[in-house]
């Protein structure tokens, strides 16, 4: 009934960066779908992957799960993970479980990408 | 030799004249000096018919029309005469020397007159003239006699034409008589199929206005007692007009009402089953718009399913909203399905079901009362009782429409008010703050869902309609939704293990100090697994799980977490506290 209300789109944002646009709800549901983006988002190799929030409808702790999970894989290839497009409530709920401080938020793909620094 | 006939011919016009050849030369000569010679400018009447003749004319130079009936309907001309001819000759055989006809000058003409006198003189004297008179006047009468068939067969055209117009216009009216007839009983029938008497609930108000307009008809509404105490309201409309759709508004209501007995509790089968026979049994191109609710009021629990028609408002202290649910009309698509969407309705709540009567009601200038309009005014008149409500929003629409407006469809309006509360008792001022309730605790909701992995979110959208006039900041609601959906989470998972026929029983509850949502599991006693609190280092490192972060959440998104063991299972209560200083961090 409620399976895999979510939608991701994988893009290159920068030739260091791959993008996955999250639509929808991040729930344990959404397993499959945020691991199968993230090895796309990751083929060539980027530097770091930036998680597009704008379209996030809805984020429970099973999502907050999957981020950490993320996070070991990516920490594993050194991968960095950038956020944007949270709102404030998961803003407030990055700070809370401290997500935030090892996925770091900006306000556009702009500042994110600017993060990087020189190549 | 020409020049001198014609001078002489110019001398003694008698003598161009046919009738007169038989003459003398004397006897001309003498005609001519007893003739006057008169001149007249066009329009001049010679002579009218049924004046007395006696005299005729000859024509010297000019025109003179010959008219029949002058100035009348039947008016027909009947000859020019012109150079040479005579003019006023027939009323010499007529025994009353009646003008057979009109004369009237057509251009400025010169005319000879000869008195009858004289023609009877040369008559005695030539009785040949009297011959050629004859033959003459008898050709006239011919020409007359042709003249009046032709002005007698057009009008017979004319005449028929007007007797089939009548006859058409005749069938008009009867037409528009019949169909009066069948308006009038179309609205019989609308009329018997509305309830006689509105339903008396304890602690509920209802009132209805209904007002069908002359010609369209088609707006229906109806209740039902369902067996188990709660109450089933429809409201709806057909199109078309006349005995059709009076017709299929009493099919519609009984399919409804029959229906409603297989199906007490599932309003989208009574709607599907209702729309597969209408489908097939109405004419085509008809269709039926319906809005169905059933009302539980004791626990002030509403379903609603809607079919095409107007979305009815709820209020509550100066807030309005809607109360939305979407779906095709019925008798158009036989596969259509409806989903039914449900709600609480807190104390002191009202609903309006109205049909689109009112909203495209115009002023003088054709503009539409409009859905906003309409909401502005339930908004304005929150506080009134559920009659009252209604003759302000019908005052206020005759003052918009104005004087001799024509009401082009029906006007019909239900309004239920939940009154337990007496927040409607407007006996005086004094009185009203008196009754006003003590901080009672305001149960908003109270429901069950089934213990299955993503029936959290139904829960969240439940709890969220429930809290809507406590003006909550979105930001707590967004709060509220992840708390209530973590605690409703873990009751599922850890305390119904995710049995799906053991419930979780959500309770949201307000006071004036604060919100409270109570979420009952019915997990026993050793399945209360003791949390740890999660570390994201940790759980990075690969020492722990990376889970457990929804009690994380729960505890930092509402102001307290109360837990409770009961004999039936375990509660947890989230609460939020409603005044500005309990702000959240």
């Amino acid at each position: 009934m409620h399976e895999a209300q979510v939608r991701m789109k994988v893009h290159r944002a920068d030739e260091r960066i791959g993008a996955i646009e999250i639509q929808g709800e991040l729930t344990g549901f959404a397993e499959n779908v945020l691991m199968d983006s993230y090895a796309e988002a990751s083929a060539g190799n980027p530097s770091a992957i930036l998680l597009d929030f704008t379209q996030l409808e809805y984020m429970n702790s099973s999502g907050i799960g999957l981020l950490v999970k993320l996070l070991i894989r990516a920490r594993r290839k050194d991968q960095k993970l950038l956020a944007v497009g949270l709102s404030e409530h998961y803003r407030n709920i990055f700070e809370l479980t401290r997500l935030d401080e090892a996925i770091h938020i900006y306000g556009t793909q702009d500042e994110a990408i600017a993060s990087l620094g020189g190549a | 030799m020409r020049e001198i006939e014609e001078d002489r011919a110019r001398e003694l016009p008698v003598r161009q004249i046919p009738l007169f050849t038989a003459l003398s030369e004397d006897e001309l000569q003498d005609l001519n000096s007893k003739l006057e010679q008169i001149e007249l400018p066009a329009g001049t009447m010679l002579f009218r018919e049924g004046d007395l003749g006696d005299r005729m004319y000859i024509v010297l130079e000019g025109e003179v029309e010959i008219v029949k009936a002058i100035d009348t309907s039947d008016e027909l001309p009947l000859a020019v005469r012109g150079k040479g001819e005579l003019v006023g000759d027939m009323s010499l055989l007529s025994r009353t020397r009646e003008r057979a006809a009109s004369a009237r000058i057509v251009q400025l003409t010169k005319l000879l007159m000869i008195p009858h006198s004289e023609l009877d003189a040369i008559i005695r004297h030539h009785q040949e003239v009297a011959y050629d008179l004859a033959r003459m006047l008898s050709a006239r009468l011919q020409e007359s006699d042709s003249a009046t068939i032709k002005h007698l067969q057009v009008k017979n055209q004319q005449l028929t034409q007007a007797y089939n117009d009548l006859k058409a216009a005749q069938a008009q009216v009867i037409e528009k008589e019949r169909l009066e007839q069948e308006l009038q009983v179309a609205r019989d029938i609308q009329r018997s199929m509305l309830p006689k008497e509105l339903p008396s609930i304890p602690g509920w108000q209802i009132s209805t206005f209904y007002q069908p307009a002359r010609a369209v008809g088609g707006d229906f509404y109806g209740f039902v007692n369902l067996p188990d105490g709660r109450l089933g309201i429809v409201v709806g409309d057909v199109s078309g007009k006349g005995i059709p759709a009076a017709l299929v508004m009493a099919t519609t209501l009984s399919v409804l009402r029959g229906i409603s007995r297989d199906f007490p509790h599932s309003l989208s089968a009574v709607l599907e089953r209702a729309n597969e026979i209408l489908s097939a049994d109405i004419p085509p191109g008809t269709f039926v718009t319906c809005f169905c609710a059933v009302l539980d009021p004791n626990r002030r629990h509403l379903i609603f399913a809607n079919a095409g028609n107007c979305l009815p408002l709820r209020w509550l202290s100066g807030t309005v909203m809607e109360l939305r649910a979407t779906g095709m009309p019925l008798g158009l698509m036989p596969d259509a399905t409806y989903g039914v969407q449900e709600t609480f309705l807190s104390p002191g709540e009202g609903l309006l079901f109205y049909s689109d009567g009112i909203i495209e009601a115009h002023d003088a200038n054709r503009k539409m009362f409009g859905t906003s309009r309409l909401s502005s005014l339930v908004t304005a008149n929150s506080g009134s009782g559920a009659e009252e409500l209604i003759s302000s929003l019908l005052s206020e629409l005759h003052s918009y429409t104005g004087p001799g407006w024509e009401q082009e469809d029906d006007i019909m309006m239900v309004v239920l008010q939940e009154n337990t509360i007496g927040t409607v008792d407007k006996t005086s001022s004094v009185e009203a703050e008196r009754a006003e309730p003590e901080p009672a605790s305001s149960i908003l909701a109270h429901f069950s869902i089934s213990s299955q992995p993503g029936n959290e979110r139904l829960a969240i959208e439940q709890v969220v309609d429930a809290v809507r006039y406590l003006n909550l900041p979105s930001i707590k609601i967004e709060r509220l939704r992840t708390a209530v959906g973590e605690a409703v989470m873990n009751a599922m998972e850890h305390g119904n293990k995710y049995r799906a026929n053991l419930p979780v029983d959500i309770q949201v509850r307000a006071t004036p100090a604060e919100l409270a949502v109570r979420i009952t599991d019915r997990g026993e006693p050793s399945a209360i697994p003791t949390p740890t609190m999660p570390e994201l280092e940790a759980q990075l490192a690969g020492l722990e799980e990376a889970r457990g972060w929804g009690l994380v959440l729960i505890e930092n998104m509402v102001d307290e977490v109360r837990k409770e063991r009961t004999d039936t299972g375990y509660t947890v209560e989230l609460v939020m506290y409603r005044n500005e200083d309990s702000d959240h961090g």
